[in-house]
């Protein structure tokens, strides 16, 4: 059986999540008016998808996978994801 | 209509249940399958779409032959009949654009999300081996705490990435949905316009078509 390190010598147990991005689809007219670019922005490091307008005030989108409505003000002023 | 979301996001950590975390990591090994073969599903109906958009633009080829010049209308009745079928046809190619526009939506670029990549998930596990290594646990039992962690990470990797999957697949859904009811639009108007061109000109309200 090994001898346990000092606790100060050992390193944070790693964890969480493994993954990445990939992009994938057809970028057939990288331009704005055909990406969607626009639907997906970023909130804390989380991915905002954009799902519709529920009315002028409110928008209803998919943050990390999770449903959410976002004023749509909220929504503008996040940044448009640049994969 | 989604619900404002006040759940709290972060799960608690699971206990080791070898059983249970096995049945969820394989539903949910099941459930990221299913949304990544969903991603192909708008290409793979493509072709459906090519074919159905082809009898649109066989229907008006149909129709802009059949339809006589604008000087040749002679009576009230060709002027209606030219009007009616030329605005049905025009209608029809016009929703058969659409289709095309949406599609091209359908199938852009997304920034899907992936498990790994898969030398990330190999140094998770190096890592792991040093960690129990330092705390001295027994080369016996690393393997089953590894094994473990690899199982909470791995669950927690399908957690997090099917449900961004499955709403970018929701938009995908979205366009190809109004992608064929504009599909569906162009056809049923170029038939109608095929049939009006066809009765009048059945019925003499049209005049011959000169090659």
């Amino acid at each position: 059986m090994n001898k346990p390190l000092p606790r100060e010598a050992r390193t944070p147990k790693p964890s969480g999540a493994i993954t990445y991005t990939a992009n994938t689809g057809a970028n057939v007219f990288p331009s704005a008016v055909m990406s969607d670019k626009a639907f997906v922005r970023v909130l804390n490091g989380e991915l905002v998808i954009f799902q519709e307008f529920i009315n002028d005030d409110k928008v209803a989108v998919s943050v990390g996978g999770r449903d959410r409505v976002l004023p749509r003000a909220e929504w503008r002023s996040l940044p448009v994801y640049q994969g | 209509m989604p619900e404002q979301d006040n759940t709290p996001q972060e799960a608690a950590v699971p206990v080791p249940l070898p059983q249970t975390t096995a049945l969820v990591l394989s539903t949910l090994a099941e459930l990221h399958r299913q949304e990544t073969g969903a991603e192909e599903d708008v290409f793979r109906t493509l072709p459906f779409f090519g074919t159905a958009l082809g009898l649109v633009i066989a229907a008006l080829v149909y129709a802009g032959g059949r339809l006589p010049r604008l000087p040749d209308l002679a009576t009230n009745r060709a002027v209606i009949a030219f009007a009616v079928a030329s605005t049905l046809a025009g209608l029809a190619a016009a929703e058969a654009v659409c289709v095309i526009l949406l599609l091209f939506r359908a199938v852009t670029l997304r920034p899907y999300q992936r498990l790994g990549p898969e030398q990330s998930l190999r140094d998770r596990v190096t890592a792991l081996q040093a960690y129990y290594e330092g705390l001295g646990t027994p080369s016996g039992g690393r393997d089953n705490e590894v094994t473990q962690d690899m199982q909470h990470a791995l669950i927690e990797s399908y957690a997090k990435v099917t449900p961004i999957n499955r709403a970018f697949n929701a938009r995908r859904y979205r366009w190809r949905y109004l992608a064929a009811i504009n599909l569906l639009g162009s056809l049923l108007l170029a038939v109608v316009a095929t049939i009006v061109i066809f009765g009048a000109d059945k019925l003499g309200f049209l005049p011959k078509v000169v090659p």
